[in-house]
């Protein structure tokens, strides 16, 4: 089962590859129904192998299905082997679950696209990479997904790729996951030097020495700050949001950004043996969280607020792992995924209403134009506020319990997320508000034109509400170690806070946006972090290879102008060449072979090899 | 003896097609040359298989073979071929990479096609004989004797027959064989003065060195070590390579990136790590830095190349770099690594090189300053492309990853400052090899003026069989590296 349900999106993905292609070439076009229904197709068969693996799965245990010997090189040996426990199987059910959906949805908001072959074999293949790396059981085969899973955002972001600012982005997202992946390199360098093994149930329980421990977390978290969009390499994820908003949906919301939560909790045993490596991704998940939300509050783009939202969310997540609280992150991880591919799609239903309108002050009143949008949005709006009993609610408050009563936590790292939990209720209300309530903004003919998503695109939202609204109720879903309290507040306390924040922050956005007619507000860059990223690193970069370019002209290439100068023979060369006829060459060469042909022959007979 | 017999037969098939390639007719020589190298490339895998197809070193170890003839015993001068898990997989890459040199189609078959299809298989002889050679002169004529048909090809089929860059090249190329000349003879004195005897062949010469004092042997490791690095080649020795690439005609340009740098790969497998293994040690840190320096140094002039050919040129400098390391870690996994990379250095660089012409042919034009959007007009060409790319960029499935991991891994062990450092050309590598896609293929197609009906053909169905021949190469070995390394 668990071969089977890496296989079919793999099958999926080279069906319509290669016919996007063979019809690429013949001038004809994929019809985007039949390759979005192959591609579904798939993803479903794929989300069934995956229900019947978890049914099979035996509590607390683990299935092993050894495919094949990757490599050997002396004392290494890798295997490509799957490996479904608890937390994988988790995993695997979101990202096929959710991936059925926002295939389905996309035969719809994909159908008047040229390119819909080939979109739907790369969302097929995302899905691959996507299993591969949470059923991997060594590091280089998660780390195939890894880069596999930035691959498939490379080419969807920059989807249509005719326009340059779609392909900048795709490119910006691949190099600065690269940076990452330098880091997740050399973390397997260190555990394999230090465990001998690639193997995950051998480096999770390895025991390493202090520093050692150390430099091995924070290079696998540098990895996940790539992966996941965090401080400092989170600036690559609202521009990957010129991909398709179902792509967004799906790879920037809730599946590949939360691959950096997978591995710290999946690495947790080692990860926890480094207290100032923990301290350093707690911070860093909260002050990413406070900051992102920030930067949210001022964005006039429905999919840059969501996407500054993601980043501030996985913020959340990181700080759970980093106070030791792994299994609320990964509980916030599922809730999340639920309620924000929800508010995604919703967000793409309200585009494609308007044809490819995204400026939230350009929009409102679209409560009764789109009403299966606006009922579902609704829920993805409270589960992210998390108001009870959304599923965002259960998470988020297990997430600012640990902060503030784990022995890892701290009042410093609550605090910041509970400032971030205001800023979230506020900047998710003025969107909320500003799409769905007050007089319309936009041109009466687009206003009147409005109309609701046809059925493959409303059933998912439909069946994402239902899971955002009743997500949470099951409680952690993978048990991983909790944390040890140092304090003994109760969970009740906590509960009533963080619906109180939330209530406040949509409190006083409601304040101010629910007036009817909000006057637009600029878009403003407000930390100008991308633009300081650029000057810094674009510039050092830039200058450094004209530093680079002028020792080669000037020192490698004068040396050998200088040489060349002194002798004459470099004109006469080529005269040599050119005058002479082919005769002369074969004459030439007939006399070397000649000579060397001799000169084995000889040795042949001496040896009795003739 | 069947064993021996399938050296000379390797030796001999492309001396053979060289002769047969004097009666084919003009008009047919383009065909005749893939036939024949075609033959030849599954000929040479027939009878390296028991190589190449083994389970594993052990197992391969079986199909060794060593062979020894005398020429003049009273000078020591003889003949030495040894075929094993390094050898019998770059006779098959020479063979794969003259086929693919051999399918570009340009102006070498329109003047003077004889000259240069006899050539192509006079370079294949070579090759192969100075990869099989183990004994120091044959190995001397065999290396120089690559150099004469690679200097009719800058200059006869040469873009622009630029006189500098032929000199450069025949400069480089002087320079390092006098090095590696002088320091055979200084071995080969060295072994006249413990034996008494005089001796060419490597074995006689590793028994003699095993005992010389380590001080001895600085000076001849450098001079093979120079003769190498220039023809890899390593930074700083590299000042020859940009003009003569770009200058040299498509398949010249295939051959030297694929294959010739590999002689040098092959030199310091087969000679230099066997034959100087304390000064190596003593000078490890130097040579892993200068190996990392070439990754990140060639890696920034590719950043800023503003021509195909040039940013694939410094990109392959850059690749090799890493192979150098792999080697330098000086343990049998690194140079195993080494190997498996060199491959997916050949396959991708050979593969990249065919299609940047491809591109030039239908555009006439591959510089990178601005996008071109030919993507669209073109893709199974730029699917070909960019499969290559993601080779190039050692993404985990194809050859070039395990390579690179490997190689990384192991040169870890060795040092782990250099191998960070050689870390940002992996960072680097998807810089450039992105905006080279990007530059060619993707952006608004017409920004690049009208493409001429007449060309506006994606790739052939001959075209399109190489390409899926290297890229299953690429795809199989990223999933089975262990093939490669038989070391």
């Amino acid at each position: 089962m668990i071969t089977s349900m890496i296989l079919f999106p793999l099958v999926g993905f080279v069906i319509n590859g290669l016919w996007s292609l063979g019809s690429a070439r013949s001038g004809r076009r994929v019809p985007p129904s039949v390759s979005g229904a192959i591609a579904t197709l798939a993803m479903a068969a794929a989300f069934v192998s995956a229900l019947v693996a978890r049914s099979q799965l035996p509590s607390d245990g683990a299935i092993e299905v050894e495919c094949f010997r990757w490599f050997t090189l002396g004392t290494l040996a890798v295997d490509f082997k799957l490996r479904l426990d608890a937390l994988s199987s988790l995993f695997t059910l979101v990202i096929t679950g959710v991936g059925t959906l926002i295939h389905l949805y996309s035969i719809s908001y994909m159908s008047e696209d040229e390119g819909a072959g080939k979109y739907f074999a790369y969302l097929n293949l995302f899905c691959f990479m996507m299993l591969n790396l949470v059923l991997g059981s060594t590091l280089p085969q998660v780390f195939l997904g890894w880069e596999g899973v930035g691959l498939a955002s490379y080419l969807l972001i920059g989807f249509w790729y005719r326009e340059e600012a779609n392909v900048s982005a795709g490119q910006k997202a691949f190099v600065m996951n690269r940076i990452g992946d330098l880091g997740f390199l050399i973390a397997m360098f260190i555990g394999f030097k230090y465990s001998g093994s690639l193997d995950l149930a051998v480096i999770e329980k390895a025991v390493l020495p202090g520093a050692v421990a150390t430099s091995f977390v924070l290079l696998v978290f540098l990895a996940c700050t790539g992966k996941s969009a965090q401080i400092p390499l989170f600036t690559w994820l609202p521009d990957a949001m010129a991909g398709p908003t179902p792509v967004s949906a799906l790879i920037h919301a809730a599946t590949m950004v939360t691959s950096g939560v997978y591995l710290l909790a999946r690495l947790s045993p080692v990860i926890s043996q480094s207290a100032s490596g923990m301290m350093v991704i707690a911070g860093v998940g909260a002050i990413t969280a406070l900051i992102t939300a920030v930067i949210a509050c001022f964005q006039r783009d429905i999919k840059k607020v969501l996407a500054y939202s993601t980043v501030s969310q996985l913020g959340f997540m990181f700080a759970a792992c980093g106070v030791g609280a792994f299994g609320a992150g990964v509980f916030h991880v599922m809730t999340h995924a639920f309620f924000k591919a929800l508010l995604f799609l919703g967000a793409g239903s309200v585009i494609h209403a308007l044809h490819g309108e995204q400026d939230v002050f350009k929009m409102g009143g679209l409560k009764s134009k789109l009403p299966v949008t606006f009922w579902t949005f609704t829920a993805g709006w409270a589960a992210i506020l998390g108001l009870p009993p959304f599923s965002g609610f259960f998470s988020k408050d297990e997430i600012l319990h640990q902060a503030l009563v784990s022995r890892s936590g701290s009042g410093w790292v609550f605090g910041i997320l509970l400032i971030a939990a205001v800023l979230t209720a506020f900047y998710m209300t003025r969107l909320y508000l500003l799409v769905f309530f007050g007089s319309p903004r936009m041109e009466k003919s687009k206003f009147d034109h409005a109309h609701e998503s046809p059925a493959p695109m409303a059933l998912p939202l439909v069946l994402l509400g239902a899971l955002s609204l009743a997500g949470g109720f099951a409680g952690e879903p993978v048990h991983l170690p909790h944390p040890e309290a140092a304090l003994s507040t109760p969970a009740w306390v906590i509960m009533i806070v963080s619906v109180v924040v939330a209530v406040l922050g949509a409190t006083i956005a409601y304040r101010r946006y629910a007036g009817g007619s909000a006057s637009a507000e600029p878009a403003t860059d407000v930390f100008r972090i991308d633009a300081i990223y650029s000057r810094v690193f674009g510039g050092g970069l830039r200058a450094t290879a004209s530093a680079t370019g002028w020792i080669e002209e000037r020192v490698v290439q004068g040396l050998i102008r200088m040489v060349a100068a002194l002798t004459d023979l470099s004109g006469n060369m080529i005269r040599v060449l050119q005058v002479g006829s082919a005769q002369a060459y074969l004459l030439m060469m007939v006399i070397a072979l000649v000579v060397m042909v001799l000169y084995f022959l000889k040795g042949m007979v001496q040896y009795g090899n003739l | 003896m069947e064993t021996s017999s399938s050296l000379s037969f390797l030796l001999t098939v492309p001396l053979l097609a060289l002769l047969i390639s004097w009666v084919i007719p003009k008009a047919l020589q383009r065909l005749y040359a893939i036939f024949g190298s075609a033959m030849i490339l599954a000929l040479t895998v027939y009878e390296t298989s028991g190589i190449i197809f083994s389970v594993s070193t052990e197992a391969a170890k079986a199909f060794f073979v060593d062979q020894r003839l005398e020429w003049v015993p009273e000078l020591g001068l003889s003949a030495g071929f040894r075929l094993d898990g390094y050898s019998a997989w770059f006779l098959v890459l020479s063979a794969l990479t003259t086929l693919v040199a051999f399918c570009v189609r340009g102006v070498w078959y329109r003047k003077q096609p004889r000259l240069f299809v006899s050539m192509g298989f006079f370079l294949l002889f070579a090759l192969n004989s100075a990869f099989l050679a183990t004994d120091l002169i044959t190995f001397y004529l065999s290396y120089e004797a690559v150099f004469i048909p690679m200097i009719f090809m800058v200059g006869i089929w040469g873009e622009n027959q630029k006189a500098s860059s032929v000199f450069r090249f025949f400069l480089m190329s002087f320079a390092g064989s006098i090095l590696m000349l002088v320091s055979m003879f200084w071995l080969m004195s060295l072994h006249h003065g413990a034996t008494g005897q005089w001796s060419s062949h490597l074995s006689d010469i590793l028994g003699s060195v095993s005992s010389a004092q380590a001080g001895d042997l600085v000076w001849p490791c450098a001079g093979f070590f120079l003769a190498f690095a220039l023809k890899v080649p390593l930074v700083p020795f590299h000042g020859w390579l940009k003009d003569v690439y770009v200058n040299a005609p498509m398949p010249g340009t295939i051959w030297m990136s694929a294959i010739l740098s590999k002689l040098g790969v092959a030199g310091i497998i087969r000679f230099v790590i066997p034959l100087f293994p304390a000064v190596l040690r003593e000078y490890q840190g130097i040579l892993l830095a200068l190996s990392a320096l070439s990754v990140v140094y060639a890696a920034l002039l590719a950043v800023r190349s503003d021509q195909g050919k040039t940013l694939l040129a410094y990109s392959s400098i850059s690749h090799l770099g890493f192979v150098m390391l792999g080697l330098f870690s000086l343990s049998q996994e690194g140079v195993n690594a080494a190997m498996l990379l060199s491959v997916g250095h050949a396959v991708t660089s050979g593969l990249l090189f065919f299609l940047l012409h491809q591109v030039e042919e239908r555009t006439g034009d591959t510089s990178l300053n601005e996008s071109k959007g030919l993507a669209s007009s073109f893709p199974v060409l730029f699917t070909g492309i960019f499969l290559a790319v993601l080779a190039s960029v050692s993404l985990p499935g194809t050859l070039n990853f395990g390579g690179e991991f490997l190689v990384l891994l192991n040169a870890y062990r060795a040092s782990a400052l250099c191998t960070i450092l050689a870390g940002a050309g992996v960072v680097l590598g998807a810089v450039y090899m992105l905006r080279f896609f990007q530059r060619l293929g993707l952006g608004s197609p017409g920004s690049a003026g009208p493409v001429e009906a007449a060309l506006k053909k994606d790739l052939s169905m001959t075209d399109i069989l190489m390409v899926a021949l290297l890229v299953g190469i690429v795809i199989y070995g990223g999933i089975n590296p262990g093939i490669f390394m038989k070391g």
